[in-house]
Protein backbone atom coordinates (compact mmCIF):
# COMPACT_ATOMS: atom_id res chain seq x y z
CA UNK A 1 0.00 0.00 0.00
CA UNK A 2 3.09 2.35 -0.43
CA UNK A 3 1.74 4.26 -3.64
CA UNK A 4 -1.36 5.59 -1.26
CA UNK A 5 -0.09 9.09 -0.29
CA UNK A 6 -0.88 12.06 0.51
CA UNK A 7 -1.56 12.96 -2.80
CA UNK A 8 -4.40 10.84 -2.66
CA UNK A 9 -6.34 12.78 0.17
CA UNK A 10 -5.37 16.10 -1.49
CA UNK A 11 -7.06 15.52 -4.83
CA UNK A 12 -10.94 14.80 -3.34
CA UNK A 13 -10.64 18.16 -1.59
CA UNK A 14 -14.38 19.02 -1.02
CA UNK A 15 -15.83 22.23 -1.56
CA UNK A 16 -17.49 22.27 2.24
CA UNK A 17 -20.68 24.53 0.59
CA UNK A 18 -22.52 22.62 3.23
CA UNK A 19 -20.43 24.40 6.20
CA UNK A 20 -20.99 27.91 4.35
CA UNK A 21 -24.92 27.25 3.57
CA UNK A 22 -25.03 26.03 7.79
CA UNK A 23 -23.27 29.34 8.63
CA UNK A 24 -24.94 31.77 6.97
CA UNK A 25 -27.92 30.00 7.62
CA UNK A 26 -27.68 30.51 11.21
CA UNK A 27 -26.85 33.53 11.60
CA UNK A 28 -29.76 34.66 9.58
CA UNK A 29 -31.74 32.59 11.64
CA UNK A 30 -30.35 34.08 14.84
CA UNK A 31 -30.08 37.91 14.20
CA UNK A 32 -33.10 37.60 12.09
CA UNK A 33 -34.98 35.88 14.82
CA UNK A 34 -33.73 38.58 17.41
CA UNK A 35 -34.75 41.13 15.21
CA UNK A 36 -38.35 40.32 14.68
CA UNK A 37 -38.53 39.71 18.27
CA UNK A 38 -37.19 43.01 19.29
CA UNK A 39 -40.10 45.13 16.78
CA UNK A 40 -42.89 43.01 17.90
CA UNK A 41 -41.87 43.53 21.28
CA UNK A 42 -41.95 46.90 20.86
CA UNK A 43 -44.70 47.71 19.20
CA UNK A 44 -46.42 46.20 21.81
CA UNK A 45 -44.72 48.23 24.84
CA UNK A 46 -45.46 51.01 22.18
CA UNK A 47 -49.27 50.65 23.10
CA UNK A 48 -49.09 50.56 26.25
CA UNK A 49 -46.96 53.62 27.40
CA UNK A 50 -49.18 56.82 27.00
CA UNK A 51 -47.69 59.62 24.81
CA UNK A 52 -46.56 61.83 27.07
CA UNK A 53 -44.24 59.40 28.70
CA UNK A 54 -42.75 58.17 25.04
CA UNK A 55 -39.09 60.29 25.19
CA UNK A 56 -36.42 57.67 24.38
CA UNK A 57 -33.39 60.09 25.94
CA UNK B 1 -24.59 58.44 21.18
CA UNK B 2 -25.93 61.45 19.17
CA UNK B 3 -26.82 59.22 16.83
CA UNK B 4 -29.74 57.26 18.96
CA UNK B 5 -31.30 60.86 19.37
CA UNK B 6 -31.97 61.58 15.33
CA UNK B 7 -35.77 62.84 15.02
CA UNK B 8 -37.19 60.53 17.66
CA UNK B 9 -39.47 62.98 20.13
CA UNK B 10 -42.72 62.35 20.55
CA UNK B 11 -43.97 64.82 23.29
CA UNK B 12 -47.21 65.83 22.77
CA UNK B 13 -48.33 69.56 22.55
CA UNK B 14 -51.15 69.20 24.86
CA UNK B 15 -51.80 66.05 27.31
CA UNK B 16 -56.16 66.26 25.96
CA UNK B 17 -55.24 66.58 22.58
CA UNK B 18 -54.20 62.49 21.75
CA UNK B 19 -51.03 62.46 19.45
CA UNK B 20 -51.14 59.64 16.70
CA UNK B 21 -49.48 56.83 18.81
CA UNK B 22 -46.43 55.74 16.89
CA UNK B 23 -46.43 52.05 15.90
CA UNK B 24 -43.60 50.76 17.35
CA UNK B 25 -40.07 51.65 18.35
CA UNK B 26 -38.91 52.86 14.97
CA UNK B 27 -38.22 56.87 13.84
CA UNK B 28 -37.10 58.21 10.89
CA UNK B 29 -33.39 58.03 11.45
CA UNK B 30 -33.41 54.00 12.86
CA UNK B 31 -35.13 53.52 9.70
CA UNK B 32 -32.81 55.22 7.14
CA UNK B 33 -30.38 53.45 9.11
CA UNK B 34 -32.00 49.81 8.60
CA UNK B 35 -32.17 50.05 4.98
CA UNK B 36 -28.37 51.10 5.20
CA UNK B 37 -27.83 47.99 7.04
CA UNK B 38 -29.38 45.67 4.88
CA UNK B 39 -28.31 46.92 1.68
CA UNK B 40 -24.69 46.62 3.25
CA UNK B 41 -25.81 42.98 4.30
CA UNK B 42 -27.11 41.89 1.06
CA UNK B 43 -24.08 43.76 -0.79
CA UNK B 44 -21.61 41.63 1.76
CA UNK B 45 -23.78 38.32 1.49
CA UNK B 46 -23.49 38.87 -2.65
CA UNK B 47 -19.95 39.44 -2.50
CA UNK B 48 -19.16 36.81 0.36
CA UNK B 49 -20.90 33.90 -0.97
CA UNK B 50 -20.92 34.72 -4.95
CA UNK B 51 -18.26 37.25 -6.13
CA UNK B 52 -15.55 36.74 -4.12
CA UNK B 53 -13.40 33.98 -5.00
CA UNK B 54 -12.61 30.38 -3.42
CA UNK B 55 -9.56 30.34 -1.16
CA UNK B 56 -6.22 28.39 -2.50
CA UNK B 57 -6.74 26.22 0.31
CA UNK B 58 -9.77 26.01 1.76
CA UNK B 59 -11.55 26.40 -0.76
CA UNK B 60 -15.48 27.78 0.23
CA UNK B 61 -15.22 27.31 3.72
CA UNK B 62 -13.21 30.96 3.73
CA UNK B 63 -16.57 32.53 3.22
CA UNK B 64 -17.48 31.69 6.51
CA UNK B 65 -14.56 34.55 7.36
CA UNK B 66 -16.81 37.04 6.65
CA UNK B 67 -19.78 36.62 9.38
CA UNK B 68 -16.92 35.03 12.01
CA UNK B 69 -14.59 38.09 11.94
CA UNK B 70 -17.38 41.14 12.27
CA UNK B 71 -19.58 39.13 14.21
CA UNK B 72 -16.39 38.78 16.90
CA UNK B 73 -16.00 42.58 16.04
CA UNK B 74 -19.50 43.75 16.93
CA UNK B 75 -19.50 41.53 19.96
CA UNK B 76 -16.20 43.24 21.08
CA UNK B 77 -17.57 46.78 20.54
CA UNK B 78 -21.23 45.83 22.22
CA UNK B 79 -19.36 44.21 25.09
CA UNK B 80 -17.01 47.28 25.30
CA UNK B 81 -20.26 49.78 25.17
CA UNK B 82 -21.73 47.65 27.93
CA UNK B 83 -18.40 48.55 30.17
CA UNK B 84 -18.90 52.35 29.29
CA UNK B 85 -22.07 52.55 30.06
CA UNK B 86 -21.80 50.44 33.53
CA UNK B 87 -18.38 53.19 33.85
CA UNK B 88 -21.11 55.78 33.71
CA UNK B 89 -23.94 54.09 36.06
CA UNK B 90 -21.73 54.19 38.59
CA UNK B 91 -20.46 57.48 38.07
CA UNK B 92 -23.71 59.33 36.92
CA UNK B 93 -26.17 57.17 38.19
CA UNK B 94 -28.86 57.53 35.46
CA UNK B 95 -31.33 55.10 34.35
CA UNK B 96 -29.98 55.85 30.80
CA UNK B 97 -26.84 54.16 30.90
CA UNK B 98 -28.22 51.38 33.11
CA UNK B 99 -30.27 50.28 30.08
CA UNK B 100 -27.81 50.79 27.51
CA UNK B 101 -25.63 48.51 28.94
CA UNK B 102 -28.28 46.34 29.16
CA UNK B 103 -28.90 46.20 25.71
CA UNK B 104 -25.75 46.26 24.22
CA UNK B 105 -24.72 42.92 26.40
CA UNK B 106 -27.59 41.23 24.80
CA UNK B 107 -26.84 41.82 21.48
CA UNK B 108 -22.96 40.93 22.22
CA UNK B 109 -24.53 37.53 22.92
CA UNK B 110 -26.36 37.26 19.99
CA UNK B 111 -23.07 37.96 17.69
CA UNK B 112 -20.98 36.11 20.09
CA UNK B 113 -23.46 33.10 19.34
CA UNK B 114 -23.28 33.67 15.36
CA UNK B 115 -19.17 34.15 15.97
CA UNK B 116 -19.08 30.81 17.88
CA UNK B 117 -20.96 28.80 15.60
CA UNK B 118 -19.35 30.29 12.18
CA UNK B 119 -16.22 29.34 13.49
CA UNK B 120 -17.09 25.77 14.62
CA UNK B 121 -18.61 25.34 11.15
CA UNK B 122 -14.82 26.39 9.84
CA UNK B 123 -13.21 24.62 12.31
CA UNK B 124 -15.18 21.17 11.39
CA UNK B 125 -13.67 20.96 7.53
CA UNK B 126 -10.87 22.47 8.26
CA UNK B 127 -9.03 21.73 11.44
CA UNK B 128 -11.04 18.78 11.43
CA UNK B 129 -12.50 19.48 14.71
CA UNK B 130 -15.76 21.53 15.56
CA UNK B 131 -14.12 22.63 18.95
CA UNK B 132 -10.92 22.13 20.96
CA UNK B 133 -9.83 23.95 24.15
CA UNK B 134 -7.52 26.15 23.00
CA UNK B 135 -6.97 29.76 24.69
CA UNK B 136 -9.33 31.60 22.05
CA UNK B 137 -11.63 29.45 22.20
CA UNK B 138 -11.93 28.64 25.73
CA UNK B 139 -12.13 32.42 26.84
CA UNK B 140 -14.77 33.50 24.29
CA UNK B 141 -16.67 30.36 25.58
CA UNK B 142 -16.47 32.02 28.98
CA UNK B 143 -17.06 35.86 27.78
CA UNK B 144 -20.78 34.21 26.06
CA UNK B 145 -21.12 32.26 29.81
CA UNK B 146 -20.54 35.70 31.67
CA UNK B 147 -22.80 37.70 29.64
CA UNK B 148 -25.22 35.35 29.79
CA UNK B 149 -24.37 35.23 33.45
CA UNK B 150 -24.75 39.39 33.76
CA UNK B 151 -28.19 39.25 31.57
CA UNK B 152 -29.71 36.49 34.32
CA UNK B 153 -28.58 38.81 37.18
CA UNK B 154 -30.63 41.83 35.61
CA UNK B 155 -33.88 39.46 35.73
CA UNK B 156 -32.70 37.74 39.40
CA UNK B 157 -32.45 41.36 40.76
CA UNK B 158 -35.47 42.97 39.17
CA UNK B 159 -37.34 45.28 41.42
CA UNK B 160 -33.95 45.61 43.64
CA UNK B 161 -33.29 49.57 43.84
CA UNK B 162 -29.21 48.25 43.89
CA UNK B 163 -29.81 46.75 40.66
CA UNK B 164 -28.16 48.54 38.58
CA UNK B 165 -24.62 49.36 40.51
CA UNK B 166 -24.26 45.78 41.00
CA UNK B 167 -25.02 44.82 37.37
CA UNK B 168 -23.02 47.53 36.54
CA UNK B 169 -20.27 45.99 38.20
CA UNK B 170 -21.02 42.89 36.81
CA UNK B 171 -20.85 44.00 33.46
CA UNK B 172 -17.44 45.73 34.16
CA UNK B 173 -15.84 42.77 35.33
CA UNK B 174 -17.52 40.39 32.32
CA UNK B 175 -16.17 43.01 29.84
CA UNK B 176 -12.37 42.47 31.10
CA UNK B 177 -12.80 39.66 28.96
CA UNK B 178 -13.06 41.13 25.86
CA UNK B 179 -9.00 42.05 25.89
CA UNK B 180 -7.88 38.79 27.15
CA UNK B 181 -10.00 36.79 24.12
CA UNK B 182 -8.61 39.28 21.62
CA UNK B 183 -5.04 39.04 22.71
CA UNK B 184 -5.20 35.10 23.71
CA UNK B 185 -3.81 34.43 19.97
CA UNK B 186 -0.55 36.31 21.24
CA UNK B 187 -0.60 35.69 24.67
CA UNK B 188 -0.59 31.49 24.18
CA UNK B 189 -0.18 28.91 21.86
CA UNK B 190 -3.54 28.26 20.42
CA UNK B 191 -4.50 26.34 17.78
CA UNK B 192 -7.17 29.38 16.55
CA UNK B 193 -5.29 31.55 13.81
CA UNK B 194 -3.42 34.74 14.19
CA UNK B 195 -4.91 38.41 13.26
CA UNK B 196 -5.80 38.45 9.30
CA UNK B 197 -6.88 41.86 8.99
CA UNK B 198 -4.67 43.85 10.74
CA UNK B 199 -4.78 47.89 11.11
CA UNK B 200 -0.78 47.88 11.34
CA UNK B 201 1.24 46.22 9.31
CA UNK B 202 0.59 43.36 6.16
CA UNK B 203 -3.07 42.03 6.27
CA UNK B 204 -3.21 38.54 5.68
CA UNK B 205 -6.02 39.10 3.16
CA UNK B 206 -6.34 41.04 -0.20
CA UNK B 207 -8.46 42.20 -3.15
CA UNK B 208 -12.37 40.98 -3.24
CA UNK B 209 -11.73 38.79 0.07
CA UNK B 210 -10.73 41.93 2.07
CA UNK B 211 -12.85 43.90 0.33
CA UNK B 212 -15.50 41.60 1.26
CA UNK B 213 -14.69 41.22 4.56
CA UNK B 214 -14.77 45.12 5.26
CA UNK B 215 -18.40 45.55 3.28
CA UNK B 216 -19.67 42.67 6.01
CA UNK B 217 -17.86 44.57 8.93
CA UNK B 218 -19.69 48.06 8.47
CA UNK B 219 -22.74 46.15 8.01
CA UNK B 220 -21.98 44.33 11.12
CA UNK B 221 -21.29 47.75 12.80
CA UNK B 222 -24.48 49.56 11.07
CA UNK B 223 -26.66 46.56 12.42
CA UNK B 224 -25.21 46.58 15.92
CA UNK B 225 -25.42 50.66 16.28
CA UNK B 226 -29.74 50.15 14.89
CA UNK B 227 -30.12 47.07 17.59
CA UNK B 228 -28.72 49.17 19.98
CA UNK B 229 -31.32 51.97 19.18
CA UNK B 230 -34.38 50.14 19.10
CA UNK B 231 -33.56 47.34 22.12
CA UNK B 232 -32.50 50.74 23.90
CA UNK B 233 -35.96 51.58 23.57
CA UNK B 234 -37.92 49.10 23.98
CA UNK B 235 -36.03 48.95 27.30
CA UNK B 236 -37.06 52.27 27.88
CA UNK B 237 -40.81 51.56 27.10
CA UNK B 238 -40.57 48.15 29.62
CA UNK B 239 -39.78 50.31 31.96
CA UNK B 240 -42.52 53.12 31.25
CA UNK B 241 -44.91 50.06 31.53
CA UNK B 242 -43.32 48.63 34.65
CA UNK B 243 -43.39 52.27 35.92
CA UNK B 244 -46.90 52.86 34.86
CA UNK B 245 -48.57 49.16 35.48
CA UNK B 246 -50.24 50.86 38.79
CA UNK B 247 -51.27 54.38 36.67
CA UNK B 248 -52.81 52.37 33.91
CA UNK B 249 -54.55 49.64 36.28
CA UNK B 250 -55.76 52.89 38.29
CA UNK B 251 -57.25 54.12 34.94
CA UNK B 252 -58.70 50.74 33.43
CA UNK B 253 -60.52 50.10 36.71
CA UNK B 254 -61.68 54.03 36.40
CA UNK B 255 -63.34 53.32 32.77
CA UNK B 256 -64.76 50.10 33.96
CA UNK B 257 -66.40 52.13 36.73
CA UNK B 258 -67.47 54.84 33.85
CA UNK B 259 -69.09 51.91 31.76
CA UNK B 260 -70.80 50.45 34.54
CA UNK B 261 -72.53 54.09 35.16
CA UNK B 262 -73.89 53.84 31.58
CA UNK B 263 -75.12 50.11 32.27
CA UNK B 264 -75.68 49.82 35.94
CA UNK B 265 -76.89 46.54 36.08
CA UNK B 266 -73.51 45.41 35.52
CA UNK B 267 -71.77 44.03 38.83
CA UNK B 268 -67.72 43.48 39.77
CA UNK B 269 -68.13 40.67 41.08
CA UNK B 270 -67.70 38.72 38.33
CA UNK B 271 -64.01 40.49 37.74
CA UNK B 272 -62.83 39.25 40.62
CA UNK C 1 -67.78 57.55 52.32
CA UNK C 2 -67.75 53.63 53.06
CA UNK C 3 -68.88 51.41 50.19
CA UNK C 4 -69.67 48.02 50.95
CA UNK C 5 -69.76 44.80 49.05
CA UNK C 6 -73.43 44.59 47.19
CA UNK C 7 -74.48 47.49 48.50
CA UNK C 8 -72.82 50.12 46.02
CA UNK C 9 -73.40 53.57 45.73
CA UNK C 10 -74.29 55.21 42.43
CA UNK C 11 -71.00 57.15 40.97
CA UNK C 12 -73.12 60.45 40.38
CA UNK C 13 -73.69 60.52 44.12
CA UNK C 14 -70.09 60.30 45.00
CA UNK C 15 -69.30 63.35 42.42
CA UNK C 16 -71.90 64.97 43.76
CA UNK C 17 -70.37 64.67 47.22
CA UNK C 18 -66.95 66.20 45.81
CA UNK C 19 -65.53 62.34 46.89
CA UNK C 20 -62.97 60.61 44.78
CA UNK C 21 -64.55 58.42 42.20
CA UNK C 22 -65.24 55.23 43.65
CA UNK C 23 -64.31 52.16 41.34
CA UNK C 24 -63.12 48.45 41.87
CA UNK C 25 -59.80 48.24 43.41
CA UNK C 26 -59.88 44.51 44.24
CA UNK C 27 -56.51 42.64 42.97
CA UNK C 28 -56.75 40.95 40.28
CA UNK C 29 -54.53 37.98 38.57
CA UNK C 30 -52.37 39.56 35.98
CA UNK C 31 -52.91 38.54 31.98
CA UNK C 32 -49.97 36.84 30.89
CA UNK C 33 -49.60 39.77 28.19
CA UNK C 34 -48.68 42.29 30.69
CA UNK C 35 -44.81 42.01 29.92
CA UNK C 36 -42.96 43.49 33.44
CA UNK C 37 -46.58 43.01 35.54
CA UNK C 38 -45.75 42.15 38.75
CA UNK C 39 -47.47 38.23 38.62
CA UNK C 40 -45.04 36.65 36.39
CA UNK C 41 -42.04 38.63 38.08
CA UNK C 42 -41.38 36.25 41.28
CA UNK C 43 -41.19 33.07 39.16
CA UNK C 44 -38.57 34.60 36.59
CA UNK C 45 -36.75 35.78 39.33
CA UNK C 46 -36.63 32.20 40.75
CA UNK C 47 -35.64 30.90 36.78
CA UNK C 48 -32.75 34.04 36.32
CA UNK C 49 -31.28 32.87 39.76
CA UNK C 50 -30.87 29.38 38.97
CA UNK C 51 -30.25 30.12 35.38
CA UNK C 52 -27.35 32.80 37.45
CA UNK C 53 -25.97 29.41 39.46
CA UNK C 54 -25.19 27.41 36.44
CA UNK C 55 -23.32 30.39 35.02
CA UNK C 56 -21.30 30.62 37.15
CA UNK C 57 -20.57 27.10 37.18
CA UNK C 58 -19.83 27.29 33.69
CA UNK C 59 -17.78 30.42 34.20
CA UNK C 60 -15.74 28.61 37.14
CA UNK C 61 -15.06 25.59 34.85
CA UNK C 62 -13.81 27.60 31.97
CA UNK C 63 -11.78 29.74 33.88
CA UNK C 64 -10.28 26.40 35.11
CA UNK C 65 -9.97 25.17 31.89
CA UNK C 66 -8.04 28.47 30.56
CA UNK C 67 -5.78 28.10 33.15
CA UNK C 68 -4.84 24.88 32.77
CA UNK C 69 -4.30 23.11 29.35
CA UNK C 70 -5.86 25.97 26.82
CA UNK C 71 -2.91 28.05 27.90
CA UNK C 72 -0.02 25.42 27.16
CA UNK C 73 -2.34 24.17 23.86
CA UNK C 74 0.65 22.76 22.23
CA UNK C 75 4.25 21.69 22.65
CA UNK C 76 6.49 22.36 18.93
CA UNK C 77 8.11 19.20 17.99
CA UNK C 78 11.28 20.07 19.15
CA UNK C 79 10.00 20.79 22.11
CA UNK C 80 8.41 17.96 22.80
CA UNK C 81 11.67 16.25 21.69
CA UNK C 82 13.26 18.04 24.74
CA UNK C 83 10.67 17.81 27.52
CA UNK C 84 10.71 13.66 26.08
CA UNK C 85 11.84 12.46 29.42
CA UNK C 86 9.34 14.86 31.79
CA UNK C 87 6.43 13.67 28.61
CA UNK C 88 7.25 9.91 29.25
CA UNK C 89 3.69 8.00 27.98
CA UNK C 90 1.25 11.05 28.81
CA UNK C 91 -0.83 12.67 26.28
CA UNK C 92 -0.36 16.23 24.91
CA UNK C 93 -0.62 17.63 21.85
CA UNK C 94 2.89 17.96 19.01
CA UNK C 95 2.59 20.83 16.86
CA UNK C 96 4.81 20.92 13.22
CA UNK C 97 4.86 20.88 9.54
CA UNK C 98 4.37 17.63 7.82
CA UNK C 99 7.86 16.61 6.40
CA UNK C 100 7.85 17.24 2.51
CA UNK C 101 9.09 13.36 2.00
CA UNK C 102 7.83 11.09 -0.46
CA UNK C 103 6.31 8.05 0.41
CA UNK C 104 5.89 9.63 3.98
CA UNK C 105 2.19 8.21 4.30
CA UNK C 106 1.01 4.55 4.44
CA UNK C 107 -2.45 3.23 4.48
CA UNK C 108 -2.93 -0.90 5.42
CA UNK C 109 -6.30 -1.69 4.52
CA UNK C 110 -7.69 -2.61 7.82
CA UNK C 111 -7.00 0.64 9.86
CA UNK C 112 -6.14 4.01 8.67
CA UNK C 113 -2.70 3.86 9.60
CA UNK C 114 -0.30 6.95 8.67
CA UNK C 115 3.47 7.39 8.52
CA UNK C 116 5.13 10.58 8.71
CA UNK C 117 7.63 13.06 10.22
CA UNK C 118 6.74 16.27 11.98
CA UNK C 119 9.26 18.94 11.85
CA UNK C 120 9.89 22.07 13.82
CA UNK C 121 12.80 24.56 14.33
CA UNK C 122 14.61 21.92 12.69
CA UNK C 123 14.13 18.95 14.95
CA UNK C 124 12.02 15.90 13.13
CA UNK C 125 9.55 13.71 14.89
CA UNK C 126 8.80 10.10 13.48
CA UNK C 127 4.51 10.06 13.70
CA UNK C 128 3.13 6.91 13.14
CA UNK C 129 -0.81 8.05 13.20
CA UNK C 130 -3.79 5.36 13.78
CA UNK C 131 -7.21 6.60 13.84
CA UNK C 132 -10.22 7.52 11.17
CA UNK C 133 -9.75 9.60 8.30
CA UNK C 134 -7.17 12.67 8.89
CA UNK C 135 -8.92 16.35 7.76
CA UNK C 136 -8.94 16.57 4.18
CA UNK C 137 -6.33 19.59 4.37
CA UNK C 138 -4.05 16.89 5.97
CA UNK C 139 -1.13 16.86 3.46
CA UNK C 140 2.82 17.44 3.42
CA UNK C 141 3.89 20.61 4.23
CA UNK C 142 0.55 21.22 5.58
CA UNK C 143 1.17 22.78 9.30
CA UNK C 144 -0.46 20.26 12.17
CA UNK C 145 -1.31 19.36 15.49
CA UNK C 146 -0.95 15.65 16.39
CA UNK C 147 -2.65 14.75 19.60
CA UNK C 148 -1.01 11.39 21.19
CA UNK C 149 1.84 10.30 23.18
CA UNK C 150 5.49 9.48 23.17
CA UNK C 151 5.68 5.31 22.39
CA UNK C 152 8.47 5.21 25.27
CA UNK C 153 10.92 7.52 27.02
CA UNK C 154 13.63 6.42 24.31
CA UNK C 155 15.36 8.68 22.41
CA UNK C 156 14.49 6.80 19.24
CA UNK C 157 10.39 6.16 20.30
CA UNK C 158 8.00 7.65 17.51
CA UNK C 159 5.12 10.18 18.34
CA UNK C 160 1.64 7.90 18.62
CA UNK C 161 -0.56 9.96 16.97
CA UNK C 162 -4.89 9.32 18.10
CA UNK C 163 -5.62 12.52 16.61
CA UNK C 164 -4.92 14.64 13.49
CA UNK C 165 -6.23 18.99 13.57
CA UNK C 166 -4.58 21.07 10.78
CA UNK C 167 -3.41 24.20 12.46
CA UNK C 168 -4.68 27.00 9.74
CA UNK C 169 -2.52 29.75 9.44
CA UNK C 170 -4.57 33.42 9.20
CA UNK C 171 -3.18 33.85 5.13
CA UNK C 172 -6.28 34.23 3.03
CA UNK C 173 -5.25 33.83 -0.62
CA UNK C 174 -7.41 33.65 -4.05
CA UNK C 175 -4.00 32.29 -6.43
CA UNK C 176 -3.46 28.93 -6.12
CA UNK C 177 -0.12 29.59 -5.60
CA UNK C 178 2.26 27.06 -3.36
CA UNK C 179 2.67 28.74 -0.24
CA UNK C 180 2.59 25.49 1.69
CA UNK C 181 5.97 25.04 -0.25
CA UNK C 182 7.68 27.94 0.34
CA UNK C 183 7.53 26.76 3.89
CA UNK C 184 11.46 26.33 5.56
CA UNK C 185 10.36 22.90 7.55
CA UNK C 186 9.44 21.60 4.51
CA UNK C 187 13.01 20.88 3.36
CA UNK C 188 13.58 19.22 6.12
CA UNK C 189 15.27 15.91 5.66
CA UNK C 190 14.21 13.41 8.01
CA UNK C 191 17.22 11.56 10.05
Amino acid sequence: MEAVTFAAVQTQTPDFWEYVIAGYAFATVLIGGFVIRLVRRGRNLARQVPPDKRRWL
Amino acid sequence: MTSIDTGLRAAPKTVDAPTPAPIGTGSRGSRILGVITLALTGLGVLYGLVISPPDANQSNAARLLYIHVPSAIVAYVAFGVTAFASIMVLWKKTETWDLIAASSAEIGIVFTMVCLATGMLWGRPIWGVFWTWDARLTTTALLLVLFVGYVALRRALAGNPNRAKWCAIAGIFAAIDVPIVHESTTWWVTLHQGQTVRLLGESQIGGTMLFSLLIMMVAGMCGYVWMLIIRFRVAFLAERVDETAFDAAIAERRSEAEKSRAVPTIATSEAQ
Amino acid sequence: MAVSGDDRVGLDQLDADGEPPEFDLTPREPRPSDSGARGGRNRRRWIAAVVLLVVVAAAAFLVTKALGSATDYFYQADQAVAHRSDLGTQRFRVQGTVANTPSAAKLTENSQKIEFQLAANGVTVPVIYTGSDPPALFARCEPVVIVGHWQSKADDAPFIGTQIIIKHTESYTAEHADRMKSDPECRVTPS
